[in-house]
């Protein structure tokens, strides 16, 4: 097989943002996950010529920057030492022998769920935005994520407010057909 | 009486709270009489919701420019 030409530019273009938003659900530090990304996209260009293409650019890059988020947790951990899980017990108390029952998670708590859900929610809506064409992509991004006024983003790209509008309508409206068949209903 | 096109436009506007008061009176009216623009405002609200929930982020341009030289630097 042909080894494929490797462009590292168009690949932060194509896979950083999604990349970073993945890596920030499971780091929770923007910094870290830059370094993460980084060292992922490096350590995909040293790897390059095991990538066999069978498997999407995408999926190589996830399965990269998953050993480097655990290496990193590996990392910390043994800086602290060990993590270690401790809970205190009366050792005689009338609660002995419950512990099993404690560690129930209380039904009633959705909070938890919620921020899994969000972070698969983000991931979905980022995988949707990076399919779009690259102008409106840009557009949609500066005005919804970055929330940048329309003025600015106006002068920036050298476009009218008109412009803007039909690119801002294009992308919402291929946003909800892409969402629409990744399983969220609108 | 506005058209679908202007409707589109005003209810984009106001998902970036950039609509007026009469515009989106406008588009109220417009709802009323035209169920492809109601359902089109529906899921264009939802779409925002979705947003604000995701709560997502992107590197900024100079963050990218920096990832992409460092590349180069290894390849």
């Amino acid at each position: 097989m042909k080894p494929r030409q490797l462009e590292p530019d168009s690949w932060v273009d194509a896979h950083a943002d999604y990349l970073f938003n993945y890596a920030i659900s499971r780091v929770s530090d923007q910094e870290i996950a830059k370094d993460l990304i980084q060292d992922t996209f490096i350590a995909a260009l040293k790897s390059a010529e095991n990538y066999k293409g069978k498997a999407s650019e995408r999926t190589w890059l996830i399965s990269i920057l998953k050993r480097k988020i655990i290496d990193h947790y590996r990392r910390i951990n043994s800086k602290k030492g060990k993590a270690e899980v401790r809970r205190n017990y009366k050792s005689s108390s009338e609660n002995e022998g419950d512990w099993l029952e404690e560690q129930v998670a209380d039904p009633g708590s959705i909070t938890e769920n919620d921020a899994i859900e969000n972070k698969e929610l983000g991931l979905a809506i980022q995988a949707c935005i990076d399919l779009l064409p690259v102008n409106q992509r840009r557009v949609f991004t500066m005005k919804t994520v970055r929330g940048l006024a329309t003025e600015d983003i106006c002068k920036e790209l050298d476009i009218n407010p008109s412009n803007l509008w039909v690119m801002i309508h294009r992308a919402r409206t291929a946003l909800m057909g892409c969402l629409n068949k990744n399983w969220f209903t609108l | 009486m506005i058209s679908c096109d202007e409707a589109a436009l005003i209810c984009n506007k106001s998902q970036y709270h950039e609509a007026s008061v009469s515009e989106k009176i406008k588009l109220k009216l417009h709802i009323l009489f035209c169920s492809t623009c109601k359902s089109f405002s529906r899921k264009n609200k939802q779409l925002s919701s979705l947003f604000e929930k995701a709560k997502l982020i992107v590197l900024s341009d100079a963050a990218k420019e920096d990832l992409k030289q460092k590349l180069r630097d290894n390849l």
